[in-house]
């Protein structure tokens, strides 16, 4: 597997969306991690320390209903796989960035056809096998991205940034190559605006392209409030030191009587 | 805040209009509770997703024919939406589970954490296709109708539901929504007829013997309580064709087309009535929650419970309209 293991879950006509092959499905780090931030049935980027998860990559294929069906590519990344990881990520961004979808890699993908794809999902013997290869061989055809360093560089930004993506596919690049367990990531969330990744932006090392800047997050307001409260105090105090000597020293009082006391 | 958050679970099929029927719910919710302190709100990622759905209804009216196909892609994972009744600072959460709908049937890996909120769930909501359900004239229609509708496998999951409420003597509602159902209620040529002829096909006919079973879990209406409440989700549309085409599976399938009436633009009608049913059930768990000494003295303190009492309290004292009816339970014949 040179190091990237890939399972790719998208659904047939009929039967719904499950992840097609013979490897076990993965444990869903996305769900437990990410939802409610994100519509996984639009573009969605999650790349942790090893592994990623990309969904709502639209497909030509429809299901009985007519309705477009997605695909989601999910990916365990060892050291030898990593440049290939890389590259793959880099031209995730680098279609999204370009055209705002995914749709050129599902494009891609599509490439296998509608029959293979129907019978990898209802797991026909024979097909179930060589999806997996397929679509390694597919991916190794990718166009080649240029090289992006692996500088850490945490970021939060709209979708709408010119650069979102790009420098997301840097980030991307870097974490996915990090040892599993570390904290870092690097995602596009579909959903949430800054105020609502309170949770993530906490962590350390986090690229986040989200749906839009709105306010400050949530978390800086009990951490402002706090410095302001502090610095009141700090006033008060400093009022009463003040205050004090002047009473003491038995100096002229009369001056320094509060006026509503008179 | 409230102590409590309330689950409900959607059980409808793939692309029955799930997220639609939420943003229904959520708009009559505004009329409702206009001039109250009180209001029903989307948290979170929810608003960016009932936005998103708004929108693209909205373009979808615009073109002057309505293909519900056009409207977002088929949901993958789990999905949560999470709706809150506020007053003030105040808040009652109220989340909704969503999933593929395929899963009803096929129940994969991932089924467990869906039936386990089902069983937690206080409410259950039922969205029904009524195109599928009516525009059936041939034997080949009829069965494809069922299959679509997982008329099976949804009975099996609100039985399963209705026992675990019996073993734990906990109420719950069952709320069965036909949807797509303008046609039938109030485009021109709907008919008190039509309205009736829906309302008869959906629950004595397809599912009779779901709520058979209810019955019989339950042994009688006291703990669940079952209605019919149809949602007009669009408002402005009409059906031209149920469009029914052989799919891959051998069975047939709709692609319904409407044309959409003027001035087209989105008029939702009926989704009160969920609403209404959803306070009740929410009037009565508050009720009879067993709340610690402290939280009962914070929420008198706070008049939280004054405040989020009295808006239930308002929803839960509006009349249902006609279209909405109890469902009797009884033992097939």
């Amino acid at each position: 597997m040179n190091g990237l293991a890939v399972q790719v879950r998208t659904r047939s006509k009929v039967l719904d969306y499950r992840f097609v092959g013979t490897t076990p499905p993965p444990d869903r780090w996305w769900d437990k991690n990410y939802r409610g931030w994100t519509d996984f049935s639009r573009p969605t980027i999650l790349v942790e320390p090893g592994r990623f998860f990309v969904s709502g990559i639209g497909s030509a294929r429809t299901d009985s209903k007519g309705a477009r069906i997605h695909y989601a590519l999910h990916a365990r990344v060892e050291p030898e796989g990593r440049a290939l990881a890389a590259q793959m990520l880099a031209w995730l961004c680098e279609v999204r960035q370009r055209t705002g979808s995914l749709d050129e890699v599902g494009a891609c993908l599509d490439k296998l056809g509608d029959d293979a794809w129907s019978a990898a999902v209802g797991g026909e013997h024979g097909q179930a096998d060589g999806i997996d290869a397929a679509v390694m061989d597919l991916l190794r055809d990718i166009p080649r991205q240029p090289e992006t360093g692996d500088a850490l560089e945490s970021f939060l930004c709209a979708v709408d940034d010119p650069a979102a993506f790009a420098k997301l596919g840097a980030m991307a690049a870097a974490v996915v190559a990090l040892e599993p367990g570390r904290l870092e990531r690097a995602v596009y969330l579909n959903l949430a605006p800054s105020s609502e990744l309170v949770p993530l932006l906490q962590q350390q090392k986090s690229a986040i392209v989200c749906r839009e800047i709105d306010t400050l997050p949530k978390s800086s307001r009990p951490l402002l409030a706090g410095v302001a409260f502090v610095l009141l105090g700090l006033i008060v105090a400093a009022a009463l030191l003040l205050k004090i000597p002047s009473h003491g020293a038995g100096t002229d009082s009369a001056g320094s009587m509060p006026v509503q006391r008179r | 805040m409230s102590d409590n958050e309330y689950k409900i679970a959607l059980i409808g099929p793939t692309r029955v209009g799930k997220t639609s029927l939420v943003s229904s719910i959520l708009a009559e919710a505004q009329t409702a509770l206009a001039g109250t302190p009180a209001s029903l709100k989307a948290k979170g990622s929810t608003f960016a997703r009932i936005t998103d759905n708004v929108n693209e209804l909205a373009g979808a009216l615009a073109r002057g024919t309505f293909e519900p196909e056009t409207i977002k892609n088929s949901t993958s994972d789990v999905s949560i939406y999470e709706l809150a009744l506020e007053v003030g600072r105040s808040k009652l959460p109220i989340r909704i589970l969503d999933y593929p709908g395929g899963w009803l049937s096929e129940q994969g890996p991932e089924w467990d954490e869906c039936a386990e909120w089902i069983r937690q769930s206080s409410v259950l909501i039922l969205p029904v296709d009524a195109v599928l359900a009516m525009q059936c004239a041939t034997v080949a229609e009829e069965k494809a109708c069922r299959v679509r509708l997982q008329i099976a496998a949804v009975t099996e999951i609100t039985r399963e539901w209705a026992k675990g409420r019996k073993l734990a003597n906990t109420p719950g509602t069952l709320i069965l929504v036909p949807v797509k159902c303008e046609s039938y209620l109030v485009a021109p040529g709907a008919t008190r007829a039509s309205a009736e002829k829906l309302q008869r096909r959906l629950v004595d006919e397809l599912y009779e013997d779901m709520f058979a079973a209810i019955g019989a879990e339950t042994n009688g209406p006291d703990l669940v309580s079952a209605y019919y409440a149809p949602v007009n989700t669009i408002g402005c549309v009409d059906l031209v064709d149920a469009g029914w085409e052989m799919a891959a599976d051998r069975n047939l399938e709709s692609h319904p087309v409407f044309r959409v009436l003027p001035p087209g633009k989105r008029k939702v009608d009926g989704a009160l009535d969920v609403l209404i049913l959803l306070a009740r059930r929410l009037a009565s768990a508050e009720n009879a929650q067993d709340r610690s000494s402290l939280s009962h003295l914070w929420r008198y303190l706070t008049g939280e419970s004054r405040d989020l009492r009295a808006a239930i309290g308002r929803l839960n004292e509006m009349k249902l309209s006609q279209r909405a009816q109890p469902v009797r339970m009884r033992e097939p014949a």
